[in-house]
């Protein structure tokens, strides 16, 4: 019986070598939530990917910089482009619907960064860091998921909103759309917090970029302005952009550091944008890295330089996908104001010294067969895949300055134009004459249009104005001929999710 | 010379088949006078049997077999000779004529006595409750197989196999009764009751060394392996030495491959004057840019090239060496053997080398205590490259295109529009240097203690390594065009290794015992505990400055430093296992079987899988009414319940939530971003599928006639599967057990002893029908995009297609213009009458799955020669041929088959073949029925022709058995399929992948005994 003793021994030693960690799974080549967000170190990482969010808005998907500019007065799409997904929100026929791919593509990037940054913020209650540390990097992700929702409630109207980590099936089924003014009460929020926890400015080079108080007041006051006019038109939000954009530009409560650059140019010029004077919040891009490079710069450039055998993406060719709108380029003082000069070209004949080889090969310059934007351009292209460094603004100094005059000009003040006359002098032109409060509202849309336009806010603009319909109708031909009054204001929920989610019906309407 | 015959022909060749099967059982006359008998008793694998009774019925006294098998034995005629012999069945012959009486005795397979290899134990083949089907050495040595699951094609009725790889040492598509899973349908295997967990463990396995594969099919068979058995459990059992038996056996074989193409390409002036049409009817002036200079250089001279031919080549060598000691005492039995299997593809360069030794023992110590260890190593090597850069271009590849430019380098193949380049398969070929050494180490060792009479305590522990390393390298002169690997310049070299370990240890219990003359009970209870470790690391480099380092020196390279990989994946499984077989009176036999799974690949909030199950036997033949009836030998009507899992469709680490890096760019500083990109899935468990069983077996004419036959319906349910989740929630999908399929089928297996004289005939039939179908999706759902459908076999989305109805006419040029097309272009049905040609004129056609397959093996003997043939075939599937969108495309740029030569032209109204045109504008659609073609076959899978020397002759070198054979494999296949062979897979038409050739082999072997 010696043997039959060994082997209950053995037996008994390999049950219990077995217990209930033996069944738990321990990946070693990928992070879990469960196994990533320990320290501050692993939260900042978490806020690092959380600033890439902006990215695709402005950039990578596809002709993202272009979606809120076409079917605007402003812009339009070329006709040579042949993809359906950016025909349809351009041209607004009717197979711009719920199918269609741009409204998805957008609700999903949404989402997918909310997702990231309510992930982020319940993991750092979680964290065992620094009370400053874990403030500072809630403030920060708050305020992107403030600048997502104020996106998607311009966008879609009502949307669900969510504030923290989400995966049950049987919950995100049952879940419906938010109402607009309550998605807008969370935006204020969490910009608020954002202005009462960030600071005006960071000292560190490497932090330049992250967003500031000032960030925020500065979105605040968009939020507000927006919230005024159509559709929610809480005109008493008026008093309260007045009063924030009062504390920002005449008061400094958010620092003494913004001004205009002296020249429209000088603003655009990539090492005076991400921390410089005129940046209230930006997007940053780093040229060759991949996925982090700007697209903006071939969305805009003419796709007549791309085929040229001379030029090619490396010499600054791109797409063609916004073309400004005669209408537009007529509006302009074309031979005073220096922002119209700085922002057009119609052949490389315009850049005399960068096209230099070119303009003087047998061919002569390359002619395109419209004014095209140049107000995005890198002097030394790099090719598309790997994108450009050039940073781009979400909020500049000029936008705060212009949408003061607007705030004091709806409440009733006196001294609006001084505000406009900032922006006018620098491009070159007189101040304005006197305005009733009428003329001045009219006088701003165009104002803002000359100084922002193709920044990635116009339809927006015209659509808290009320004047969408009736300025596309006008001055838009492409969307003009299709847009519908009280449907395309907003664009649809994806079908994909209705598919999913009844209760996100009904549609926007018209949809 | 060409064996593709009209496919319709091979109903003809099964009736009579079949009948004479049945029918052919020969009387015998009688007579009386004694005399002397003599003869030779040999098993079914020719070798004499030793030491075998021999009695004449009704006489008390009898004789036995000398070591050469013979005997002799006063008898008279009309008496009836009875063989016996150990592991053997009975045999009896009535004494006829003459004076000699020889036989071979049944296989161990067929015999009720013998015993059969089920989980967890063995049972005797007479109270066997499940549909288990095994099979033997001989049947798994019949094919000269590079692997297992070459040597398991067409043995194992509902076992489908489809050996679309043709490649060195490639393995074979396996699925028993039916597919069961949108992931995958690979059956388990156990060696030696080690659980394999790696490719490699399977292929490692040296066939010449397996003594028996047992097939467990029905649910009572394979619930006892759980979590994983749901595609069914391959069970192998390695051979182990004979006390009292000694034997060294030498096998060896050489063959020879020849690659005949079953498909006719153009020539090269053929594919001119296609081109030149293809320019004519599009009206497009080519001018001289219609050919290349190259092409023109070829033109003039005459030539073509036939890149399939270039990179094969006949004559090519396959080779097999075994060496193999078996015997022992009744203390200590032993099996080693030695093996050296050795075959080269007919594809230029390419080879696969297994080379394995094995050491199994037994040994008893003391009374109740014995010990076992099963131990092989094996070195697995291959070399050579297939896929997009050798076989698709050597299809597709311009027969106007030469092989080398003038200047003796390889030319760089080029296609039409756009000239994207193709690469050069032979130059592919000859300069890509890919080897991959894989050495498998498969151990165990247990213990067995007997503590009572009928209580055993067995613990087994057993472990597995198995590394892969390949070493690949792309010389400077190709590497700028590769393009798997990225087309680098200045060579790319690349090693990756895999590594799996993997252990287990299982404890069981096992109590057998009768009762009184009607009670018996069989009974195991157990416990295991799994662990499979995978690693992975691969390193490149490119940009060398000459091809010498080859993948040996990777710092070498100078190129723009690539970054190194490396991974990890840890399984486990905890398991408790029971089992009780109750009989009663021989007659009623009930079994009842337990598992429970826990697994670390299930969700957290699922970790234990519980799988029961149940049979019950009834031997209706041991019945006195039945037995009355003088008909049966043997009748037994069995019926199973019962559920097991599909763990392996969950992914290892599937269920965790994944975090994945987003680094972002501070001002010129990469700092590393993290963001959740995947949803945990607590709940994600197996699949379970339930299955019902009912079968018989029974044997008739003394045993000469012997079917087994098999229904079943198998319903699948929680199909793992990914579905879109609300993008509120960030994320796009998910996963989820939700769906049900059903698989339903019959299987049958014939044995016959048709011819039982000097002359003797055995037949086996092999058939099996399944019928799949995806009964829910299980949230309400119709489909899953077009790729499964609710109410029709799962992935029928690969027969969603438009249907072509023939060529445009030129009287109907008006109505082609409606849809775009001319005269000469493909006509298609346009369903829904929207004059488009779109995806809404899709419907469903053709097959996925066959209507049947099997086979039918032949063996016949006769004095010393034996003959076996061995054919399989199958019915009713469907092959979506897209590699004929290229090779009947009509621009006379790629290779095209000489079909075309029959195109549509004005004067050539066919409707089989359009017209030649430029840019694929002959064809409105890509993926059509056009494509879509009859995979019906029946294929000689194998011929052996052997011949014994008699004893007088083996005598002299010493030796007890001598045979010399030769075997011919695929020697012909009748099919109407138009491909390389109808085992082929789906193609697509820009997939990029081509079958691999098939080939014919003739070889010669030689098997001595001592």
């Amino acid at each position: 019986m010696k043997f039959s003793c060994y082997i209950l021994v053995l037996v008994t030693l390999l049950i219990s070598s077995c217990g209930k960690k033996f069944l738990e799974e321990d990946p070693r080549t990928f992070l879990t939530p469960g196994n990533f967000y320990k320290t501050e170190a692993d939260l900042q990482m978490g806020l690092n990917a959380v600033y890439r969010t902006p990215q695709d808005r402005y950039s990578n998907m596809w002709g993202a910089p272009c979606w809120f500019g076409w079917a605007t007065d402003l812009g339009y799409l070329t006709p040579a482009n042949g993809h359906a997904f950016h025909n349809q929100p351009a041209h607004l026929r009717a197979d711009f619907n719920a199918a269609s791919d741009m409204p998805w593509y957008m609700w999903d990037y949404i989402y997918r960064h909310v997702k990231d940054i309510n992930f982020l913020l319940a993991a750092v209650d979680q964290v065992d860091a620094p009370a400053a540390a874990k403030t500072s990097i809630a403030a920060q992700a708050r305020a992107w998921r403030a600048h997502l929702y104020f996106d998607g409630v311009r966008i879609f109207g009502a949307l669900p909103l969510i504030l923290e980590p989400i995966s049950d099936v049987k919950v995100l089924n049952s879940l419906s759309r938010t109402p607009a003014a309550q998605v807008y009460e969370q935006i204020i929020k969490d910009l608020e917090f954002g202005m009462a926890n960030l600071p005006n400015s960071y000292t560190a080079a490497n932090d330049k970029g992250r967003v500031t108080a000032g960030a925020c007041a500065a979105m605040l006051a968009r939020v507000y302005i927006t919230m005024a006019g159509y559709p929610l038109r809480q005109t008493d939000k008026w008093e309260k952009a007045r009063q924030v954009l009062k504390e920002f530009v005449d008061d400094k409560k958010y620092g003494s550091q913004y001004n205009l650059w002296p020249e429209y140019s000088q603003a655009f010029a990539d090492a005076n944008i991400q921390g410089g004077q005129e940046a209230v919040w930006t997007v940053n891009f780093t040229r060759g890295t991949f996925g982090q490079g700007s697209q903006v710069h071939t969305d805009f450039s003419p796709i007549e330089l791309y085929y040229d055998s001379r030029a090619g993406l490396t010499r600054g060719g791109g797409w063609s996908n916004e073309l400004p709108t005669e209408a537009f380029l007529a509006s302009y003082d074309q031979a005073r104001d220096k922002r119209y000069a700085f922002t057009y070209w119609k052949s490389t004949a315009d850049l005399p010294v960068e096209y230099a080889a070119i303009n003087s090969s047998p061919g002569g310059p390359v002619v395109f067969a419209a004014p095209h934007v140049k107000k995005f351009r890198e002097t030394s292209p790099n090719d598309n895949s790997q994108g450009s460094g050039l940073d781009h603004y979400i909020i500049r100094y000029a936008d705060v300055l212009l949408m003061y005059a607007e705030a004091i000009n709806e409440t009733g003040g006196a001294n609006a134009a001084n505000y406009v006359n900032i922006v006018r002098r620098r491009a070159g032109l007189d101040d304005l004459p006197a305005m009733s409060q009428a003329q001045l509202r009219n006088h701003l849309l165009l104002e803002r249009a000359w100084e922002l336009c193709f920044e990635g806010e116009r339809r927006f603009e015209l659509m808290r104005t009320g004047t969408y319909f009736s300025r596309v109708k006008a001055w838009n031909p492409q969307a003009g001929a299709n847009i519908v009054e009280n449907k395309h204001e907003l664009w649809p929920v994806p079908q994909r999710e209705i598919d999913i989610n009844q209760n996100l019906l009904p549609n926007n309407p018209g949809y | 010379m060409r064996n593709y015959l009209n496919a319709s022909r091979h109903k003809a060749l099964l009736v009579p088949t079949i009948i004479s099967f049945l029918l052919l059982f020969v009387s015998m006359d009688v007579a009386a006078q004694a005399r002397l008998i003599n003869g030779r008793v040999v098993g079914s694998d020719q070798v004499p049997l030793a030491g075998a009774s021999v009695v004449v019925k009704g006489v008390e006294t009898g004789t036995s077999t000398d070591a050469n098998g013979r005997y002799s034995i006063m008898a008279s005629r009309g008496d009836s000779i009875l063989v016996t012999s150990i592991g053997y069945e009975p045999a009896a012959l009535v004494v006829g004529a003459g004076s000699e009486l020889n036989f071979t005795m049944f296989s161990k397979a067929t015999s009720l006595s013998d015993v059969v290899v089920v989980g967890y134990g063995t049972v005797r083949r007479s109270n066997l409750t499940g549909a288990v089907t095994q099979i033997g050495a001989k049947d798994i040595t019949k094919l000269p197989a590079a692997n297992l699951d070459q040597a398991l094609q067409g043995n194992i009725p509902g076992l489908y196999t489809q050996q679309s790889d043709r490649s060195p040492g490639a393995g074979v598509a396996l699925a028993l009764r039916g597919n069961n899973s949108f992931s995958g349908n690979a059956p388990l295997f156990i060696v030696d009751g080690f659980p394999i967990a790696s490719g490699g463990g399977v292929n490692a396995i040296n066939p010449n060394d397996i003594e028996s594969v047992s097939v467990l099919k029905d649910a009572s068979s394979v619930a006892i392996y759980g979590a994983r058995a749901a595609n069914g459990v391959i069970l192998i059992t390695t051979k182990s030495g004979k006390a009292g038996k000694n034997s060294f056996d030498v096998n060896v074989w050489t063959g020879f491959k020849t690659f005949n193409n079953p498909i006719d390409f153009m020539t090269g002036a053929q594919i001119a004057e296609l081109r030149k049409e293809a320019y004519r009817n599009d009206n497009v002036n080519g001018g001289n840019a219609v050919f290349r200079p190259e092409e023109e250089a070829m033109l003039q001279s005459g030539k073509s090239t036939n890149w399939l031919d270039e990179v094969t080549g006949s004559g090519r060598i396959t080779q097999n060496i075994q060496l193999a000691f078996s015997g022992g005492t009744e203390k200590t039995r032993v099996f080693v053997s030695g093996n050296l299997y050795n075959e080269r593809g007919v594809i230029n360069n390419s080879d696969y080398l297994r080379g394995s030794l094995r050491f199994n023992l037994v040994q008893k110590i003391g009374d109740r205590l014995t010990l076992m260890s099963n131990n092989n190593l094996s070195l697995l090597t291959g070399r050579g490259v297939t896929g997009p850069s050798i076989l698709y271009p050597a299809y597709v590849g311009n027969p106007l295109a030469p092989i080398r430019q003038s200047n003796g380098q390889f030319y760089t193949m080029l296609i039409g529009v756009g000239n994207t380049p193709w690469a050069n398969p032979v130059a592919y070929t000859e300069l890509i240097d890919n080897k991959y050494v894989q050495p498998v180490i498969t151990s165990s060792l247990a213990l067995e203690y007997k503590i009572l009479n009928g209580l055993k305590i067995r613990t087994q522990i057993g472990g597995e390594l198995d590394s892969w390393k390949e070493n690949f390298y792309v010389p400077i002169a190709l590497s700028a065009n590769h393009e798997e690997s990225g087309r680098v310049a200045n060579g790319f070299a690349r090693i990756t290794h895999n590594t799996n370990y993997n252990w287990i240890s299982e404890t069981v219990l096992s109590y057998n015992k009768r009762f009184g003359n009607r009670h018996e009970v069989d009974a195991v209870a157990g416990y295991s505990a799994q662990q499979n470790r995978w690693e992975r690391t691969q390193a490149s480099a490119s940009g060398f400055p000459f091809d010498i380092y080859g993948t040996w020196n990777l710092g070498a390279s100078t190129g723009t430093p690539r970054k190194p990989s490396s991974d990890l994946q840890i399984w486990t499984m905890n398991s408790y296992i029971g089992r009780v077989i109750y009989t009663f009176d021989s007659k009623y036999i009930a079994t009842a079987n337990f598992r429970a799974d826990g697994s670390s690949r299930f969700g957290s909030n699922n970790k234990w899988g519980f799988f029961p199950s149940a049979a019950f036997a009834w031997r209706a033949s041991e019945e006195s009414f039945i037995r009355n009836l003088n008909m049966f030998d043997d009748l037994k009507i069995r019926a199973s319940y019962g559920l097991a899992g599909n763990a392996n469709a969950l992914g290892v680490y599937s269920t965790q939530a994944r975090m994945s890096p987003a680094s972002f760019n501070w001002n010129g500083i990469e700092a590393p971003g993290y963001y959740p990109s995947q949803l945990s899935f607590d709940n994600l468990k197996w699949e379970t599928t339930k299955q019902f069983d009912i079968g018989v077996d029974f044997s008739i004419l003394n045993r000469r006639l012997n079917i087994t036959a098999d229904y079943y319906i198998k319903n699948t349910r929680d199909l793992i599967r990914q579905l879109p989740i609300l993008a509120v929630s960030g994320f796009q999908s998910g996963w989820a057990n939700l769906g049900n399929l059903r698989n339903k089928g019959v299987e049958v297996a014939v044995k016959g002893l048709i011819i039982d004289r000097e002359l003797k005939w055995n037949a086996t039939l092999n058939l099996a029908s399944n019928s799949n179908k995806l009964t829910s999706l299980g949230d309400g759902t119709e489909r899953i995009g077009t790729t499964h459908f609710v109410g029709q076999p799962i992935g029928i989305g690969a027969r969603y297609m438009i249907e072509k109805i023939g060529i445009w006419q030129t009287n109907e040029a008006t109505a082609a213009a409606v849809y775009g097309a001319r005269p000469g272009d493909v006509k298609y049905l346009d369903l829904n009458k929207d004059n488009k040609i779109d995806n809404n004129d899709r419907a469903f056609h053709g097959q996925l799955f066959p209507d049947f397959y099997g086979s039918l093996t032949n063996e016949l003997s006769y004095k010393g020669f034996d003959l076996n043939t061995f054919f399989t075939f199958e019915a009713g599937r469907t092959i979506y041929n897209g590699l004929n969108y290229k090779l009947l495309g009509g621009d006379g740029y790629d290779n095209h088959r000489a079909e075309m030569l029959d195109r549509w032209t004005p004067t050539n109204p066919t409707n089989k073949y359009p017209r030649a045109a430029l840019g694929y504008s002959n064809r409105s659609s890509m993926v059509s029925t056009e494509f879509l073609e009859k995979a019906d076959y029946i294929k000689l899978r194998s011929i052996t022709l052997g011949y014994t020397f008699p004893a007088s002759v083996t005598r002299k070198i010493s030796s007890n058995n001598l045979r010399v054979y030769v075997t011919g494999l695929n020697l012909f296949t009748i099919t109407g399929y138009s491909g390389m062979d109808p085992e082929d897979g789906d193609l697509g038409n820009t997939a990029r992948s081509a079958p691999y050739p098939i080939t014919r082999t003739i070889i010669f072997g030689l098997n001595l005994g001592f």
